[in-house]
């Protein structure tokens, strides 16, 4: 028999740019190597053997992979280190593997409990992480490269994958813009905002393949690892689509061993977390009356309120929602094959009505060795997404007249005018009436051959391929129970959406170690082409109701529309790491992007990146630290990246539609010139340096990185804005350029590590700051200028509060007259005069507090008591200051109502909100009323318990764990509104999630 | 066997590295959008884009700057126009306050506005001239009259653009060439009016000169639209005898006269005969009208339709004690309304102050009892101010009698308007007594006094053009034409009354003064 250690090395090094699961890694190059004739043992007499595997500190492993020798029989430890395992005799070999540890094997004899030791494995401390186009062992990485741990993703049950990810790692900033079942308005950005008009979200590569879809039709469960790239260095592989970093998800794979079929099942509720303190009917009225006088209420508002009817139609469009999973996977394999099966059906029904989101998964990852020079790969899924049903109009919802009249007289049909004076306001429940159904279907198959060419040692060439193909169809019917179908007699939509994706990579890498030089080159050429193609028919005026949206042949008017969209990227790229002595480590990457949306005279880019490492704590010097000081290296990067931030045809003038009439009345198909082309329009580029250090003390106790950036993206594509005689407002252009920097510290730490009880703590904690240096505007002497109408100024961070600053409330005793708002009584609002002019002009105008947080903070502590987890998660993004529009003077003369505010009367004054009076003159300058949007928000608790192994052992069960999850729990912040995350403050609430799960596995 | 699998994978490699000719992979063929390049190759594709320019003088009477017609601001600040209620989008031009300044919104929409349409024309007149144009004719000379058919229209409504242009910002940057990603400016000059309207009379001499006699075709303006705005200009360029020479070759075209007796729809139903031609279903000429010189076509549910709100903004809140019914002519938000000045213009038996010309009264929703609609000193937000009846329309479909715009046809120019340009340049030529003819022929339809050619006065003429055209023409230009803008506007309308001399323009939209970063763009005077 071979020596593992001796054997493992070369292995590894063969095997790692092709097997992008990390942990199944040391399983099949361990049994790879058992020779086959073990595989023909006759079976002798079960025995059963159970144990723990800990770590030269006495931590508990899991993970780990524990295999009889020679057979297919195998598994992996649990979360406590514990194992159970079924060998054929007494004579059978366990060998126990786990990256960065030494494997070791142990003859079961007539043991019953083994209780393993694993060592370090020094030579191959740390663990391997997913680099794109391969794999690298970290202490190998030389850029900045974060790995997210998907355990959380278990701890916590997420919806969306990214949801999982906010506030656990450091520059990954991520927003829940709005609130709905699905959830997926999630704004990412990695180390926050470069460009100011183009899209700041990652690419995401999921298998290795650029994923387009939407990041809620990711199964979750599904996910092995996700790497983010932060820096230029390590995105640099994906060149003129990695200016905003990249994150890599790989999902899961097989391990050697038997079958293993879990079951994953969670139900929870969710109710409304918050909502703000809108007026409701009787304080509406008081204000309303007391703002105009009686004379301006409608019959319908003075009914209302003599017979004591407010409407609260918040409260009308909420309901307690739920959600619930039920997933089944099937995974097993031997040396040659590795499968997993998973099957997964979420149903979320929103907290609003009639918002609800169906998932349907099934996933087949399957890889298998062909011979020993060539295997195959796929990771397919398919999936079947339901989003059918409108909610109401929160946006209406929240303001609507609580006065207005909701149900017809039999107390059940909504009412088609609401507010019948006013026939303009909709009823804010009307969507809900909407026959609506919208379901997409999407095939997304990566499927990959490598070769391991026998001419050059170390040589190997791998064919990635991806497809993707999706189907979308949106239907929508307005009967005549709704305000424009009752007018217009029926209106129906139809949509089509069809998008095809494909992508052939040709991935060639040579690796190999010349005595203390270590190389690892890497080339590809790439190719993908999309196509999106889009029909849709919009109709009204039918005959009847019962047909629907099948009916637009029977319609008085039908306007169908199309789109077609197609662009192709062809791809070089070339990466280069040395590693010298596994201390010094260097690497070059060179990406040639070429894309078809960029202006005729630039269809390619070239991104070159350069990145040093130093792993200080392998040279002799630093072993007087050792004591306390283990791990200890130093990275530097620097390179380009772009942004292809153009869509289709976004270089060619382009024509608009205008259509007239013509003889008889018949539509005459019109087009004007209304896009001037620039054919030198290319990607924005941006440039930047990374310094990091990565630690580890007391034995890596304590570990983490500390990462600092400074970023430099020039060639914005801004619309600059040109003379309108030329026929048009703007062309776009690449002008502009942005600085950011920012710092990132992420740290884990083992607080206690006893027998029975363990505390971890993980802190990630970022920040980063951006600031507009030009947006290709120049006074006559050239420097640069703001743009006001844009809100960019030149300094000043990408996205500001700017405007009018609304300093106080003028009081009965201030000087009126002789002040620099002579015209005001008072109770109107005090504008500061900014630039001490004593009057208010439109110099006045300046930026308020920020929008850009001064920090982001996320802490994450884990008790494990014997059987029993706890976990608790804090999320907290600080030092925001935002606009809050529920709070707006008597808007629109009173026909919405606002947060209930504590107006300033003579007799009760205050020095925040001004006298309820009409708003012209209350508030001349339409100043806002900001309020700090900063918020510590308790995120996640968890509550697991996993049944006890003797228990299990006896019902022939590997696991069972069950857990509940409390999600949003509550929030600390001064924040008036809806929520101080969300966007729009007059939408779907933010909700509190309870959630029971069990899993099992067999 | 293993090695030929070897040999068999190399191959693939070089293929696919080899197979893909990137400059025809990454070359973008647009299928969902047309572009001037593939448009511009035949009469039809001409056509298309004329469409389009037509669309945009139908814009007119759209809210592309704001809830109300967009001519509006041609239309209040003057004698005879105001805007009633509190709507500052509107402010500005109403009460001439700090308001009309150069970062003014609709002030860059309608300049925007008027050089798409400038640009539009410009792209159609500089491209007809390629050869290689099918231009769909049987012989050379139908080719030839497919060209100039489409010059024409074109042409014209460039000069419609120019003559908004410069009564507007006055000196204007003169663009006559299509502009693309290339050939964009930022170092436009303003060119005296006196030269705009040089290219306008070119303009205008050859949509004369191309335009078909009559009106039969609905889709292509008489040639009379073109004599019309050459008279009108003439008389700005001080030349009225060629101004006279204009308005009377369309005054002696037989195909045009004015509706003098009932007709139409209403006919059958009590009325005057000055508002028959108002009436959707009248409009056009196939429907009995031969006083239009050029319509604004549009129908309901139909692409193409054209969301006109003069109804909208000139038609009071009466709604808020009154139901909306197709009688009262639909729902208004009484954006603007005539002065009380324009209202007491009237004699009583005058047609055009009848109750079907002038909302009289209403029923009240709560009792039925009745509301009388009355004038008193303009104060905003007097729901009970009445309204003209011109731009009644409401949807056939009952239940959508409240929708906001409308969709029947209107007529743009009128022949009436013409008389009183003739009329105007007989009195500067010394003949009174000829255009005391043309004015009366207009207050006989309308059951007014006939006048005697010692009272026709410019200040007359001024008087009988806001009695016919209430609403309907460009006030503002008609006075600051007449140099009568300040006066007029200063006795007659209180809320206007700040109108200052310097107010004759409006300020160039600052965007545009900002944009122009390659020469500086003068404003006009009193805006700096």
């Amino acid at each position: 028999m071979i020596k593992k250690n001796v054997n493992y090395g070369l292995f590894r090094k063969r095997l790692i740019p092709f097997v992008f699961l990390v942990r199944t890694f040391n399983m099949l190059l361990m049994v790879s190597m058992i020779p086959f004739s073990l595989n023909a043992l006759p079976e002798l007499q079960q025995k059963n053997v159970t144990g723990k595997v800990t770590d030269s500190n006495n931590n508990t492993l899991p993970g780990v992979n524990v295999v009889v020798k020679g057979t297919s029989i195998g598994l992996t430890t649990g979360i406590d280190g514990n194992y159970s395992i079924s060998v054929p005799s007494s004579g059978s070999v366990l060998s126990f593997s786990f990256i960065g540890y030494a494997t070791r094997e142990i003859t079961v004899g007539n043991q019953s409990e083994i209780n393993v030791l694993l060592l370090e494995n020094l030579k191959d401390i740390g663990e391997i992480v997913v680099v794109g186009y391969g794999t690298q062992k970290k202490s190998d990485v030389s850029g900045a490269v974060a790995s997210f741990k998907t355990e959380n993703i278990q701890r916590m049950p997420p919806l969306n994958i990214i949801q999982s990810m906010q506030g656990n790692v450091a520059g990954l900033n991520i927003t829940q813009t709005s609130s709905s079942a699905e959830g997926n308005s999630i704004s990412v950005q990695i180390r926050g905002q470069n460009s100011i008009t183009a899209n700041n979200a990652p690419l995401i590569i999921l298998d290795g393949v650029p994923y387009a879809g939407q990041l809620s039709e990711i199964n979750p469960v599904e996910i092995a690892s996700i790497e983010i790239l932060k820096d230029a260095s390590s995105a640099a592989i994906y060149g003129a689509r990695a200016a905003n970093g990249v994150i890599i998800m790989t999902t899961k794979k097989g391990n050697i061993g038997k079958p293993r079929i879990t079951y994953d099942s969670y139900y929870g509720i969710e109710q409304i977390a918050h909502l703000p303190d809108m007026m409701g009917g009787p304080t509406f009225y008081d204000r309303k009356v007391e703002c105009f006088g009686e004379s301006i209420l409608t019959q319908t508002e003075i009914a209302s309120h003599n017979s004591g009817t407010y409407t609260d139609w918040v409260d009308l469009a909420t309901r307690t929602g739920s959600r619930h999973q039920q997933n089944i996977s099937i995974s097993g394999g031997n040396e040659k094959t590795n499968y997993y099966i998973s099957g997964t059906y979420n149903n979320i029904k929103g907290i609003a009505i009639n918002d609800n989101f169906s998932r349907y998964n099934l996933r087949t990852n399957i890889e298998t060795a062909i011979t020993d020079w060539l295997s195959f790969g796929t990771n397919t899924t398919m999936g079947f997404f339901d989003r059918s049903g409108e909610p109401a109009n929160f946006s209406e919802a929240f303001v609507m007249n609580p006065l207005a009249v909701p149900y017809q007289a039999d107390g059940k049909s909504l009412t088609l005018y609401p507010w019948p004076e006013d026939t303009g306001f909709l009823n804010p429940l009307e969507p809900v009436k909407y026959i609506n159904e919208n379901n997409s279907r999407q095939i997304v198959t990566n499927n990959y051959l490598l070769v391991k060419l026998p001419f050059v040692k170390g040589l190997s060439y791998k064919i990635n391929t991806g497809y993707t193909f999706r189907n979308s169809i949106s239907e929508n019917y307005k009967g005549r129970d709704t305000q424009s179908g009752y007018e217009k007699s029926g209106v129906s939509y139809v949509g089509n959406n069809y998008y095809v994706d494909w992508i052939v990579e040709n991935i060639v890498n040579y690796q190999r170690e010349f005595g203390k030089h270590s190389i690892f080159l890497t080339g590809l050429y790439s190719a993908q082409q999309t196509t999106s193609k889009s029909h849709s028919v919009s109709a009204e005026g039918f005959p009847n109701d019962v047909m629907t949206y099948y009916q637009p042949n029977k319609a008085l008017l039908i306007t169908p529309s199309s789109s077609y969209t197609k662009t192709a990227y062809i791809s070089q790229m070339f990466r280069a790491n040395y590693t010298y002595n596994s201390r010094y480590l260097l690497t070059l990457t060179a990406r040639r992007d070429g894309y078809s949306a960029f202006g005729e005279m630039n269809k390619f880019g070239i991104f070159p990146s350069i990145a040093l490492g130093w792993n200080l704590h392998s040279e002799g010097f630093m072993s007087a630290y050792s004591s306390w000081l283990n791990k200890m290296k130093i990275r530097i990067s620097y390179g380009s990246n772009g942004n292809q931030a153009i869509g289709a045809y976004s270089t060619l003038p382009r024509l608009s539609s205008l259509n007239y009439l013509g003889e008889n009345h018949s539509t005459s198909i019109g087009f004007y010139p209304s896009v001037l082309g620039d054919p030198s329009l290319n990607w924005e580029t941006t440039k930047s340096l990374n310094t990091g250090l990565d630690f580890g003390f007391l034995k890596s106790r304590i570990q983490g990185s500390i990462d600092v950036f400074f970023s430099h993206t020039y060639d914005l594509l801004l619309d600059k804005t040109i003379s309108s005689v030329n026929g048009t407002t703007t062309i776009r252009q690449n002008i502009g350029e942005t600085i950011n920097r920012g710092f990132e510290l992420q740290v884990s730490s083992i607080n206690v590590a006893k027998n029975n009880f363990k505390w971890t703590t993980d802190v990630s904690l970022s920040k980063y700051h951006n600031e507009i240096l030009n947006v290709g505007l120049t006074d006559s002497t050239g420097k640069y200028i703001d743009d006001i109408g844009n809100r960019w100024f030149v300094g000043k961070p990408v996205d500001v509060n700017f405007g009018y600053v609304l300093e106080g409330i003028w009081q009965a005793d201030d000087d009126i007259a002789n002040s620099y708002m002579p015209a005001a009584n008072p109770g109107d609002v005090k504008i500061k005069d900014v630039n001490k002019d004593g009057a208010i002009t439109t110099d006045d105008r300046t930026i308020i507090g920020s929008l850009v947080p001064s920090y982001t903070l996320g802490i994450t502590n884990i008790f494990i008591y014997k059987n029993f987890t706890f976990t608790f998660f804090v999320y907290a993004l600080q030092g925001i200051t935002r606009r809050n529009t529920l709070i707006e003077l008597s808007p629109w003369n009173y026909r919405h109502q606002t947060l209930d505010i504590e107006f300033w009367t003579p007799e009760n004054r205050n020095n925040s909100y001004p006298r309820n009076y009409m708003a012209s003159t209350v508030n001349p300058y339409s100043a806002g009323f900001l309020e700090n949007a900063s918020f510590f928000r308790l995120k996640d608790i968890t509550f697991s318990y996993q049944f006890p192994k003797n228990l299990l052992d006896r019902l022939n069960i590997n696991r069972i764990e069950c857990y509940i999850n409390a999600k949003n729990l509550g929030t600390l912040t001064k924040w008036q509104g809806l929520d101080p995350e969300l966007n729009s403050q007059a939408a779907i609430p933010l909700t509190r999630t309870f959630i029971f799960g069990i899993r099992l596995e067999l | 066997m293993k090695k030929s699998i070897y040999i068999l994978f190399i191959l693939g490699i070089l293929t696919v590295f080899s197979a893909c000719n990137e400059k025809d992979f990454l070359e973008e063929h647009p299928k969902d959008d047309i572009y001037a390049d593939n448009l511009f190759v035949d009469y039809d594709g001409f056509k298309n884009v004329l469409n389009s320019l037509k669309a945009m003088v139908a814009q007119e009477r759209t809210e592309l700057a704001g809830s109300f017609e967009l001519s509006l601001p041609m239309k209040i600040g003057v004698d005879n126009g105001w805007a009633n209620y509190t709507y500052n989008s509107l402010d500005g031009f109403n009460t001439y306050g700090v308001a009309l300044n150069p970062e003014y919104p609709p002030l860059g929409t309608i300049f925007n506005w008027l050089y798409r349409a400038v640009n539009t024309s410009n792209m159609i007149i500089s491209r007809a001239e390629n050869p290689k144009i099918k231009w769909k004719g049987q012989t050379s000379e139908e080719n030839e009259y497919n060209k100039n058919i489409i010059l024409a229209q074109a042409k014209l409504i460039r000069a419609w653009a120019y003559r908004h242009l410069t009564y507007c910002f006055g000196a204007v940057p003169l663009s006559l060439k299509e502009v693309t990603g290339e050939t964009y400016r930022n170092d436009w000059e303003r060119t005296p009016v006196s030269e705009v309207q040089l290219q306008m009379e070119e303009d205008l001499l050859f949509a004369e000169q191309y335009l078909p006699e009559n009106y039969s075709d609905v889709t292509i303006p008489p040639k009379a639209v073109a004599q019309h705005y050459l008279a009108e200009l003439y008389l700005a360029m001080n030349d009225p005898v060629r101004a006279e020479e204009k308005a009377q070759t369309v005054a002696n075209n037989p195909n045009f006269s004015l509706c003098t007796v009932r007709y139409g729809k209403k006919a059958t139903q009590p009325g005057v005969p000055f508002m028959d031609q108002f009436y959707d279903g009248n409009v056009l000429p196939s429907e009995g009208n031969h006083e239009v010189l050029w319509v604004l076509l549009n129908e309901p549910d139909v692409v193409g339709a054209i969301n006109n709100v003069m109804r909208r903004t000139w038609i009071n809140r009466y709604y808020s004690f009154a139901t909306v019914s197709a009688e009262y002519g639909g729902r208004g938000i009484g954006r603007a309304a005539f002065t009380r000045w324009a209202h007491n213009l009237y004699e009583a038996t005058d047609d055009r102050f009848s109750q079907y010309a002038i909302a009289k009264s209403y029923k009240k929703t709560t009792d039925g009892s009745t509301v009388l609609t009355r004038v008193k000193a303009e104060v905003k937000n007097d729901t009970y101010w009445p309204s003209t009846k011109k731009w009644d329309w409401t949807h056939p479909e009952i239940t959508r009698v409240s929708e906001d715009p409308q969709f029947g046809d209107q007529a743009y120019i009128r022949l009436a308007e013409t008389y009183l340009l003739l009329a105007e340049a007989q009195l500067k030529n010394g003949h009174p007594e000829l255009a005391v003819t043309w004015i009366n022929k207009i207050r006989k339809r309308s059951n007014a006094t006939a006048i005697t050619a010692t009272s026709v006065t410019l200040n007359y003429i001024l008087d009988e053009r806001s009695r016919e055209l209430l609403t309907e023409e460009h006030r503002r230009y008609t006075l600051a034409r007449t140099g009568t803008l300040i006066t007029r506007t200063k006795l007659y309308n209180p809320i206007s009354a700040g109108i200052q001399n310097f107010h004759a323009l409006w300020p160039i939209p600052q965007t545009i003064i900002d944009a122009n970063t390659g020469k500086p763009l003068e404003q006009n005077e009193g805006y700096n």
